[in-house]
């Protein structure tokens, strides 16, 4: 018997003024913009990002950051580049190979040069 | 148009849930049509009154509608979260109703003609919600979720945050009692021809 009364007891009908007011609920609730509560919790890096162009913006520039710190560091000889790439430079500012190279041979590594 | 609306009835809850947050009304209807009735139900067993049921089932939804835009997929079942909130609504309201005697909280009222098929089904209904009104809250709770909504006893535990093993002695002591309760009325009710 119990159990034919709950079988009858699942049976249950919604009023139509109920469902009414639950979809009237649910498309207020839709209508609503985001609450400036939520807005404001997202912070002011949400903001900082979002001027950057997103998250992704950001890592473009930290890579691009990265990059130029690497460049700096490894430069491997002071050469007047700007001169180089302006036409300006004078045949002494570019001797690439010094008329004294073997002294310089002999500075770096003497065990290399033939006695005598 | 159409074949998008007949496939809400088939698409899971979380689904409906994101549509609904992104603009489909027709997804809220179909949350709606699955849980209100059953809220609706629970409510009226829980609280013995169907104006305060509907309250509980409206504010209910409310709540997920508004919850929806940041529902995180996957961290817990819309139907799990449902029940809880109308849970949690319902005790709450019973605790400030506490100190009312128990012969002051109305009857169940119920359902309209359209529902009821009989004159004996409603009489059925009626004894049945009578003697679930008697039973300790937390057995009837379990009991109305285990044997008339038709949750599992793992949902039932998450629900009333307690234990297994505690919803099946819940559910098992309160349908005793019903038993007994409603035992002097088989013949009124129409089942004396039942075993």
């Amino acid at each position: 018997m119990l159990d034919a009364l709950f079988e009858t007891a699942q049976r249950q009908a919604v009023p139509d003024g109920l469902m009414a007011r639950v979809l009237a609920d649910a498309a207020a609730a839709q209508a609503v913009p985001m609450p400036a509560a939520r807005r404001a919790a997202r912070g002011w890096l949400a903001g900082v990002l979002a001027a950057l162009g997103g998250p992704g913006a950001l890592a473009g520039l930290a890579t691009a950051g990265l990059a130029g710190v690497w460049i700096g560091m490894v430069q491997p000889l002071d050469l007047p580049l700007t001169g180089l790439m302006a036409g300006t430079a004078s045949a002494e500012t570019l001797d690439l190979y010094p008329a004294d190279l073997d002294t310089l041979s002999e500075v770096l590594a003497p065990e290399l040069i033939p006695e005598g | 148009m159409m074949a998008f609306d007949s496939g809400l009835d088939l698409a899971p809850d979380e689904a409906l849930l994101r549509l609904y947050a992104n603009g489909d009304s027709e997804a809220a209807r179909e949350l709606a049509r699955r849980f209100l009735p059953r809220m609706l139900g629970y409510g009226r067993r829980m609280l013995g009154d169907a104006a305060e049921a509907e309250d509980v089932a409206q504010e209910a939804l409310l709540r997920l509608w508004r919850i929806a835009p940041d529902w995180r997929a996957g961290e817990a079942q819309v139907g799990t979260w449902l029940w809880r909130v109308v849970a949690n609504l319902c005790t709450d309201r019973l605790r400030r109703r506490r100190g009312v005697a128990l012969d002051a909280v109305p009857e169940p009222e119920d359902a309209t003609p359209s529902v009821l098929q009989s004159l004996v089904a409603a009489e059925r209904l009626a004894a049945l919600d009578a003697a679930l009104a008697a039973l300790p809250e937390r057995q009837r709770q379990a009991v109305v979720l285990r044997h008339i909504e038709g949750l599992g006893n793992p949902e039932i535990a998450e629900i009333m945050a307690i234990g297994i093993e505690a919803v099946e002695s819940l559910t098992a002591r309160g349908k005793r009692a019903l038993a007994a309760r409603l035992s002097g009325q088989r013949e009124a009710l129409g089942y004396d021809d039942e075993h």
